[in-house]
C-alpha cells in the first residue's frame, strides 16, 4: 500500500502535528503515572500514530519533497525529540524511529 | 466488565491471544459483535491538552487543562484535528464508522500484547472512511482487560505500526488479505 502523498500541505499540517504533540509531551509525562491506564494507552497509540508518520516526514526531508522553509521549520521538532530521549524512556512510548541527527 | 457475556468473551479472547485456543466462526462472531457494541470507555474522561485547545467544541472553546469523554477527545484528535476522516463527518458517524469497521467481514482481526496488557486489533482497508488526512487504513484497538477501545484511527503505515516494538506477541485472528505483516 503506498504511504500518504506527500503534497506541500500535507507536510506543512504533519509539521504542525508533530510539533503539537511535542508541546504537550512533557505534561503528558509529568502525569503519566497519575492517568488511568485507558487514557495513557489511548496516548500511547497517538504517539504510535504520530511517530508513524515522523518517519514520512523524515524520507520526505531526506529525498528533497519538502520547501526549504519545511526544511528548516522540520529540524525544531527533531530537536525536541533529541532533548526529550530520556522523557520518552520513561513512560515507555516508543522510541523516535528514525535518526535524530540532520 | 461486569456481567457473564463479558467475562466469557474477556476469556475468549485472553485463550486466543496466548495460543490457547483456535476461535470457531460462531465465537469468533461474538467477540466481533461484542467488540463493535463496547465502545470508548463511557465513564472515563480524557485530558484535552494544548493540541486540541482553541477548537470550538459544544459551543465553547476548548481549554487544555480541561477534561472530556474519551470517545469526544478521540474524535477531536482523529477527524477534527488530524483529518483522518471525511470533513463534516459527525461524532455519532465517527463511532458507527467504528463500529462498521470492526463488523466488515474484510477487516483483519489480531490479538497482540501492547504495555503489558493483551489487545485486539481490528484493520480495514479505509475506503469511504478516508479524509483529506487519512490513508490506506483504520485501525482499531481494544483492550480486552478494559472491556473497551482505547483508540481508532488512520495509521501511516500499517506495517510498521503492526511491527512496533512496543507491540508483542501479535497473532492473527483472521488475516487481512494483501497485507503484509
Amino acid at each position: 500500500m503506498a504511504p500518504p502523498p506527500a503534497t506541500p500541505e500535507r507536510i506543512d499540517s504533519e509539521l504542525r502535528f508533530i510539533t503539537l504533540m511535542l508541546r504537550d509531551l512533557p505534561d503528558v509525562v509529568r502525569d503519566w503515572l497519575e492517568m488511568g491506564e485507558a487514557e495513557r494507552i489511548s496516548w500511547s497509540h497517538d504517539w504510535d500514530q504520530q511517530m508513524g508518520y515522523l518517519r514520512l516526514l523524515d524520507g520526505q526531508y531526506r529525498n528533497g519533497a519538502m520547501t526549504v522553509k519545511q526544511r528548516t521549520r522540520y529540524r525544531e521538532p527533531l530537536a525536541k525529540l533529541k532533548a526529550s530521549l530520556p522523557t520518552i524512556e520513561q513512560t515507555n512510548l516508543q522510541q523516535p524511529p528514525i535518526s535524530l541527527d540532520i | 466488565m461486569a456481567d457473564d457475556a463479558s467475562l466469557w468473551i474477556k476469556e475468549l479472547l485472553t485463550e486466543a491471544a496466548m495460543g490457547t485456543r483456535e476461535l470457531t466462526e460462531r465465537e469468533l462472531a461474538q467477540v466481533i459483535e461484542h467488540v463493535a457494541l463496547a465502545g470508548f470507555e463511557p465513564n472515563e474522561l480524557e485530558t484535552v491538552r494544548g493540541r486540541l485547545a482553541g477548537i470550538t467544541w459544544n459551543g465553547r472553546t476548548l481549554r487544555g487543562n480541561d477534561r472530556l469523554p474519551a470517545e469526544e477527545v478521540h474524535y477531536l484528535r482523529h477527524v477534527i484535528l488530524r483529518q483522518e476522516w471525511p470533513v463534516g463527518t459527525a461524532l455519532e458517524k465517527y463511532i458507527a464508522s467504528i463500529r462498521r469497521v470492526v463488523r466488515d467481514p474484510h477487516n483483519g482481526l489480531f490479538t497482540s500484547r501492547y504495555q503489558s496488557a493483551w489487545q485486539l486489533g481490528v484493520i480495514r482497508e479505509s475506503g469511504e472512511l478516508r479524509g483529506p488526512l487519512g490513508s490506506d487504513f483504520v485501525l482499531v484497538e481494544f483492550r480486552i482487560t478494559l472491556g473497551h477501545w482505547v483508540t481508532a484511527y488512520q495509521p501511516a503505515d500499517v506495517g510498521s505500526e503492526l511491527q512496533n516494538p512496543g507491540r508483542g506477541e501479535l497473532r492473527w485472528l483472521r488475516r487481512l488479505p494483501h497485507l503484509n505483516a
